[in-house]
């Protein structure tokens, strides 16, 4: 006890007047802890949200949806589910807005019965929903009302039909997807669907059944019973316990990103603690030294500065947390455009729990490393200020710290991404670029040596030579800089390829505009019409919709009954849209079999397959595959399987029939074109819809814009992220070359002594930390390309594809900042009298 | 006990890449509680590594040291800090005081080492007062002068009443008037305590004013007399 006190005391003592040279080992757990805790606060909160308002988000206790009616004997089922029922019906299909002369493509509800039975709609006037179930009116999105400047009262034309505005919508349910911004929604009453008279082959429709059960009866395992029979009719049925996992789910991917932002700052939080705790140490040794000399132990020098970093760990980590907690009530304004709901942001004593004890754990387990040395700091110092540390061989304790940290940082990957192979991968990754760090950094020092040019100046010798003689700090820099640059820049190219990714949808001659849902008869009218725009048609497919009977010789019933069935569901199940020509596009490539482009009557007919289709179904060339054409049954045979590239904007078919066999089959039309600007495709449109009020018009170019406004959101959500992790990166970029500043100081001081000139000291330094921050950050980068590649490959399944503007601003920004650092730091010698500097720095 | 120090076939190497360097060379001698002697010797004759290794700073290559009859060569580095926080006190030619403790706080370090907190301000107190700085008692280090640093130094190798004090160079750093009131107070403390005194030096008035000094030149002793 009384060794305690007396420890304590003298920690305290000791680091009285020394306490501003920790400023920077506490500024990086500060901004660390404050990533960790704000990014889980964050998540905590939401998903304490997600539990408590997935029922009014859902609106019932059980939903059933489908893009068909419910068969007969699953209705029966259904209505005998005790309680209140009522019935939805959306469809996608186009608006005219006569007051403006516009048209707008909208997805229409349609409701029957009392939904929502749990939360509410909101609207303006308050009442309106309810009344406009009664009259003859409509509700439509408050931002479409925004943007085409419409009133309550106006009207809109929806399959030729005039409907009266009843109210705006604020809020709706079950739009957790930023899709409802390009597809605005509308409720209109079931009698003025019927009126409108939309619902038609090819129409996108969906179907919806609502139920508020009673008391008692349990809509969960009602479900577990049923839904087998719903799937095999590919219904699906939502309860309030889905609802929480799909929104969970929803956010899953921004969760990865958050929490990869908070692993960086987290590690180069790490990297700033074991440096700034080196720096502070070696300003330390003489005090280590002569309490040694006095008789102290080396475990209790160790002690004295364990517990003086502990404490200001213990009250940085307090601090970070409370940094943290304030950004957490930020990010919900940051991110409120994807939120479906608001966040209550509450502080989560959870996140700051755990931040605080991930964040004390690895901080002393990093700041070990530097203070493990303490131990064997010899007593002789006092008498030689170069004598060597007394070198017991092999540092166990030293071993064990970094198996510590090495174990501590897998299970934080671990927990993170709660995937074994995943937390195997990014740690091996992270080992792999220390390995590949320290061996550059041998490479240096063994290079230089071997290589030395002896003629250059003697300006260049010395700052050249800085590299290998003793006491340099090759090592440290490119370590530290490297591992800092090589982590920021993976998260600057994972950022940019996120982003290219999408942008390069809208890229070169891409067609930006799909009409669907066009009758037969109106194939040839409409293509008039096109051309009298003057607009191209890219691409006019006939779509008959048709459903797998048998193959393979069983019924799609026998095959439901076999438990040793490979083929998915959802390929089985699907409600198939197949076209027919007979060529390949040029966004098709045949991998294997014979296309068939066209067949005569009574021959075998031979389909192509898309390859993933084929993979799902399990059907090989030469499969026998029998179609349900709407109530007629077609044989077919598998004739080839197509790879497609999804990336173009182009109709895609998973089933391609020859020419010759489904030209008499009810079929509707798909147009696709491309509109040279925006003012001529609003004209089109409400040419189109004019004319042709059954017909949609899917604007790519609006889709396009949503999504770049939607990446230009998630773009500023990683700035603001990664500003944590800069900050983070920029300290120890200052503490790695602070430690520096104690191993150059009295050479320059000396050469100064003996006549050096300032220019002199200036461009050594200049030499010294221009190959120092270049090296550093080129060995950081090629790392960071080779990290990124992976991680975008294979893990985020991104085309990689790297920008190098932002990569050379990058290796500029690390060499500057090292140069410009590293000068400043021997500012003190070119400034003031040698004779000051050696008595403060050195005596 | 009569013989304080004993150093027997003392001899230290450092391994060279090509060469070995014999620094002490088969070191002799002993000497005895309340003497006061001095070791002299031009540069590079050994004089600071035979400090190190009598006071258990260092380990030799060969050869035992007895430090108040104990035989610290064979000691872990942690039964020597203990036997020096007992029984050693150190006097260094650039001071050495710790930059962030107090002139009082840095004479108290050996006491409290001890465990001996209760009491330990009112030694160094009186200690400081009896080198003349009874009024710089809460003064930094980089606050106080040279020649008043080495006064605390010299109050705080006398805190634990130290059986053996090594003094190396202890005026090294300092003036000529400076030098001999700091040479006054370590003998004058010095008889005070009855400590023996061990005085590494270049300076050959210094040596003489010791009872015995001894003479090292290329790591060996050359002569070893009577004052």
């Amino acid at each position: 006890m009384q060794k305690l006190k007396y420890l304590l005391l003298t920690a305290y003592r000791d680091s009285r007047r020394d306490r501003g040279k920790l400023a920077l080992f506490m500024s990086a757990i500060v901004l660390g802890i404050a990533a960790l805790v704000a990014i889980n606060s964050f998540n905590y909160n939401l998903v304490k949200d997600i539990d408590e308002q997935s029922k009014s988000l859902l609106g019932a206790d059980i939903v059933i949806t489908g893009n068909s009616k419910v068969p007969e004997n699953l209705q029966k089922s259904l209505d005998s589910i005790p309680g209140v029922k009522a019935s939805e019906i959306e469809l996608f299909t186009m608006s005219y807005l006569p007051k403006t002369d516009e048209s707008q493509f909208v997805s229409i509800k349609a409701v029957d019965g009392d939904f929502p039975f749990y939360g509410s709609l909101l609207t303006e006037p308050k009442n309106a929903y309810r009344s406009h179930r009664k009259g003859q009116f409509i509700l439509i999105d408050h931002g479409m009302m925004l943007q085409y400047n419409l009133m309550v009262g106006d009207s809109i034309r929806i399959g030729g039909v005039d409907m009266p505005i009843g109210g705006r919508l604020k809020s709706s349910f079950g739009s957790i997807s930023a899709g409802s911004s390009f597809a605005p929604t509308v409720y209109i009453t079931p009698e003025l669907l019927e009126e409108s008279q939309l619902i038609q082959p090819g129409s996108m429709v969906d179907y919806a059944q609502y139920f508020k059960v009673s008391e008692g009866f349990d809509p969960d395992e009602w479900k577990k019973n049923k839904r087998e029979s719903f799937r095999n009719e590919s219904l699906r049925i939502q309860t309030i316990e889905d609802q929480k996992e799909n929104l969970q789910e929803a956010f899953s991917s921004l969760n990865y990103f958050l929490n990869l932002v908070a692993l960086v700052s987290l590690i180069l939080g790490c990297i700033g603690v074991a440096s700034s705790v080196m720096i502070y140490l070696k300003s330390k040794i003489s005090s280590i030294a002569i309490f040694r000399c006095l008789g102290m132990k080396g475990s209790d020098a160790f002690l004295i500065y364990f517990i003086q970093i502990l404490g200001l760990g213990l009250i940085s980590v307090v601090i970070g947390a409370l940094l943290g907690s304030a950004v957490q009530m930020l990010l919900p304004i940051i991110l409120k455009d994807f939120l479906p709901y608001e966040v209550d942001m509450d502080i989560s004593w959870r996140a700051i729990l755990e931040g605080t004890s991930i964040g004390i754990l690895i901080t002393m387990l990093f700041a070990l490393v530097p203070l493990v040395s303490i131990r064997n700091i010899s007593p002789l110092r006092t008498l030689r200020a170069n004598a060597n540390d007394s070198e017991t061989g092999r540092d166990y304790i030293k071993y064990g710290v970094y198996l510590a940290i090495a174990m501590s940082i897998f299970l934080f990957l671990l927990q993170m991404t709660e995937s074994w192979r995943e937390a195997v991968a990014f740690s091996v990754g992270l080992l792999v670029a220390f390995i590949v760090l320290f061996a550059v950094s041998r490479l240096i020092t063994w290079g230089v040596r071997k290589f030395f040019p002896r003629s250059w100046s003697f300006v260049f010798r010395q700052g050249l030579s800085n590299l290998y003689r003793p006491n340099n700090q090759t090592q440290t820099l490119i370590v530290s800089i490297g591992l800092g640059t090589a982590i920021l820049t993976t998260l600057f190219i994972i950022q940019g390829l996120l982003l290219q990714n999408v942008g390069s949808m809208d890229a070169g001659n891409q067609p930006n505009m799909i009409l669907f849902g066009i009758e037969k008869s109106q194939k040839d009218e409409l293509k008039d019409l096109t051309k009298e725009f003057d607009l191209p048609i890219i691409q006019q497919v006939p779509i008959v919709t048709m459903k797998l009977a048998a193959w393979q010789g069983k019924t799609k019933e026998e095959w439901f009954a076999d438990t040793s069935r490979t083929a998915s569901r959802w390929a089985i199940n699907r409600e198939a849209r197949v076209s027919f020509r007979d060529t390949l596009n040029a966004d098709e490539e045949l991998v294997k079999g014979t296309f068939t482009g066209s067949v005569a009557k009574g021959d075998s007919i031979f389909v192509s397959l898309a390859d993933n289709y084929a993979r799902s179904l399990d059907v090989e060339i030469g499969d026998e595959l029998i179609w349900n054409v709407q109530g007629a049954m077609i044989t077919t045979y598998v004739g080839s399987i197509r790879k497609i590239d999804f990336r173009s904007m182009q109709t895609r078919f998973f089933i391609l029939f020859p020419n010759g066999v489904l030209e008499n089959a009810p079929q509707f039309q798909v147009l696709v074109t491309k509109s040279p600007d925006t003012e001529t495709t609003a004209k089109y449109r409400s040419a189109v819809v004019k004319a042709f009020p059954n017909v949609s018009v899917i604007d790519l170019g609006m889709i396009l814009v949503t999504l770049n406004d939607i990446l230009k959101k998630v773009s500023y959500i990683i700035q603001f992220m990664a500003g944590f992790s800069i900050l983070t990166g920029l300290i120890v970029l200052i503490s790695s070359l602070f430690l520096s500043k104690y191993q150059r100081i009295r050479e320059s001081v000396l050469l100064r002594t003996i006549g050096a000139m300032r220019d002199q000291i200036l461009k050594i330094n200049f030499v010294e930390y221009f190959l120092l921050g270049s090296l550093s950050a080129l060995t950081g980068i090629l790392l960071a390309l080779l990290g990124s590649y992976l991680l975008a490959t294979q893990q985020l399944e991104l085309e990689f594809d790297i920008r190098w503007l932002p990569i050379l601003i990058i290796f500029i920004v690390v060499v500057g900042l090292t140069v410009l650092i590293g000068l400043l730091n021997s500012r003190d010698v070119l400034n003031k009298a040698p004779l000051e500097v050696l008595r403060k720095e050195i005596a | 006990m009569d013989k304080i120090l004993e150093v027997n076939n003392l001899t230290k190497i450092y391994k060279g890449i090509n060469k070995d360097l014999i620094v002490l060379d088969d070191i002799n001698f002993s000497i005895k509680a309340g003497e006061i002697v001095s070791i002299v010797g031009p540069s590079g004759s050994g004089k600071t590594t035979l400090l190190g290794l009598c006071a258990g700073l260092d380990a030799p290559s060969d050869g035992t040291v007895m430090l108040t009859g104990e035989g610290i060569s064979a000691m872990s580095e942690n039964q020597k800090a203990e036997v020096r926080n007992r029984n050693v006190g150190f006097i260094f030619q650039n001071f050495q005081l710790l930059p962030t403790l107090t002139a009082i706080e840095n004479v108290m370090i050996p006491l409290e080492l001890q465990g001996k907190s209760k009491g330990a301000r009112d030694i160094a107190r009186d200690l400081l007062s009896r080198v003349g700085l009874g009024d710089r008692l809460t003064h930094y280090p980089s606050q106080l002068s040279g020649g008043e640093q080495q006064r605390v130094s010299l109050a705080r190798a006398f805190s634990n009443s130290p059986k053996v004090l090594f003094a190396d160079e202890p005026t090294g750093n300092l003036d000529e008037e400076t030098g001999e009131m700091v040479e006054g107070l370590l003998f004058e403390l010095n008889k005070e305590k009855g400590t023996t005194l061990i005085i590494v030096t270049h300076d050959l008035e210094l040596a003489e004013k010791t009872q015995r000094v001894i003479q090292l030149k290329g790591g060996r002793i050359i002569s070893d007399q009577l004052n």
